[in-house]
């Protein structure tokens, strides 16, 4: 095999490329040359060690509820406040400054200052969750509403529906969307609050975890946790994917 | 019946309306029109004379800014369902079909679903797009969707039927054949009709009376009655010298506001 179809085949299948890699790495590790690189084999038997601790489920199962209670939130007051920055001058004027600035802040930064507000627990890791998510959804909301067309609105005064009926029949819809793009950018957002969160706090959940491993050396267990975390972020991004794609006949229709 | 007004009731009047935005730009100045009832109505003009605010005025989406619309000498204030609208680019829901974009204004009246679907399916037939009740808009061509825009208008029983450029959006053949369909369909259905048009042969071909409007600030320049036997074939309308001289005449009168 010449290096021109290798290198095809690489970039043909990302299954060969991962395959590649995952050698390059256990070969690396099998030298020992790096204390921190474990050969992959050795983290695979980690895997086993790690879902039979306690520990690990007490992690998973708060960062479960965080993460999920977080984009919840998210969700639920998101979609409303892009509503009404959408349909309504007033709000934006008042409040798009903030959402612009807080959707590219350095997000990070400010949870230590959360820390002793909310405690080191569950509230600290929900607020970032929140803070990392939110943002997109209300501008992605807001710009779906905006682009409503004028006509569609009209139309439902016309046949003299009221504003609620204008909101959830033509309105709403119509942003669908925009609304499931920002919804599917959240999760994206929120995977990361919530690692990032418990991270900077590094005594509860996966980031306590990751904290003793890399303290105690552990790096089998530590780089096992990296991969069960990456995995289950691909698959929460995979899944809202999907749905997206089920309703995006909307958007080709509009 | 040289004046319109002499032998029919008049269902809508406009009083000295005038539209001025952002303080400056004035879009309508005194703009005062007697529309009669069961009669249509042409409103004609240059593109950007304000006669499609002129007509959402009378719809009631925008307020003027001076003056007052009434039907049946009642002053109206915003839409009502004595008027109904059919859209230029159609303002069909994307994710609803045919059927369900019809009954649309009767669902936001409240009729049951049970009866709504009878009257939209009533009128599908009448505009002759039996056939097509669950195909979704972007299934559609330029003129079955005005069809579907037009059915919705009609299942609300408005005694009024706006139409703001309604088959400006559909190609030339389609555009005669629904003009034909609507001459054909208001034998039937009683209406007053009051629709905006920059084509003066769809004006002449169409109303029985037509409004034509200068340019900016839009205004009253002229009203013609087109009398022209719409009793017979439909078909031959286009052959009678007095269509031909009417398009000239509107033409002449109308050349000097066009830039």
């Amino acid at each position: 095999m010449n290096f021109f179809s290798f290198s095809r085949l690489m970039r043909r299948s990302p299954f060969w490329s991962l395959i590649f890699w995952a050698a390059v790495w256990e070969l690396v590790g099998q030298m020992g040359w790096m204390t921190l690189l474990p050969p992959l084999t050795d983290i695979w038997f980690a895997f086993a060690e790690l879902f039979k601790q306690t520990a690990f489920w007490d992690a998973f199962a708060m960062t479960a509820r965080t993460f999920g209670i977080g984009l919840g939130l998210s969700i639920a007051v998101g979609i409303p406040v892009g509503i009404l920055m959408g349909i309504s001058n007033r709000a934006d004027k008042i409040l798009s400054l903030w959402v612009n600035l807080f959707l590219s802040a350095p997000i990070t930064a400010v949870i230590p200052a959360l820390m002793p507000i909310l405690g080191i627990g569950d509230a600290t890791v929900i607020a970032t969750v929140i803070l990392f998510s939110i943002w997109v959804v209300i501008i992605d909301t807001q710009a779906g509403v905006t682009h409503v067309k004028d006509s569609l609105v009209e139309m439902g005064r016309i046949f003299g529906c009221s504003r609620w009926k204008i909101i959830f029949w033509i309105i709403i819809p119509s942003a669908l969307p925009e609304i499931f793009t920002g919804i599917r950018l959240s999760v994206v957002r929120a995977v990361k609050g919530v690692i990032v969160g418990q991270i900077v706090i590094a005594l509860i959940g996966f980031g306590g975890l990751f904290n003793t491993y890399l303290s105690y050396f552990l790096m089998e267990r530590f780089w096992g946790l990296i991969i069960v975390v990456f995995i289950m972020s691909f698959t929460i991004i995979g899944l809202v994917e999907m749905l997206e794609r089920r309703i995006a006949f909307y958007a080709k229709t509009r | 019946m040289k004046n319109g007004s002499d032998s029919t009731e008049i269902i809508l009047k406009t009083e000295d309306i005038g539209v001025t935005y952002q303080e400056s730009i004035v879009a309508l100045k005194n703009v005062s029109l007697n529309i009669p009832a069961a009669k249509l109505t042409a409103i004609l003009g240059p593109s950007g004379c304000g006669k499609t605010t002129l007509l959402k005025v009378i719809a009631g989406l925008i307020d003027p800014t001076s003056g007052t619309v009434k039907v049946r000498g009642k002053e109206i204030v915003g839409p009502g369902p004595d008027r109904a609208l059919v859209f230029q680019d159609f303002a069909l829901l994307p994710w609803a079909t045919v059927l369900q974009n019809v009954g649309f204004g009767l669902r936001a009246r409240g009729v049951p679903k049970k009866e709504r679907e009878e009257t939209s399916l009533n009128y599908i037939r009448e505009v002759g797009l039996q056939g097509f009740e669950d195909k979704y808009p972007h299934q559609l061509s330029g003129g079955m969707r005005q069809r579907t825009g037009l059915a919705r208008a009609l299942t609300v029983n408005s005694d009024i039927l706006l139409m703001d450029e309604p088959f400006s959006a559909v190609d030339e053949q389609m555009r005669r054949k629904l003009q034909e369909d609507l001459l054909n369909l208001l034998k039937i259905e009683s209406k007053t009709v009051i629709f905006v048009t920059h084509s003066i042969e769809e004006a002449v071909y169409l109303a029985d009376q037509v409004v034509i409007l200068s340019g900016r600030p839009g205004s009253i320049a002229d009203i013609v009655y087109p009398e022209i036997d719409r009793l017979g074939e439909i078909e031959l309308i286009r052959r009678q010298p007095r269509y031909m001289e009417l398009v000239d005449e509107i033409w002449s009168s109308l050349k000097r506001y066009v830039e």
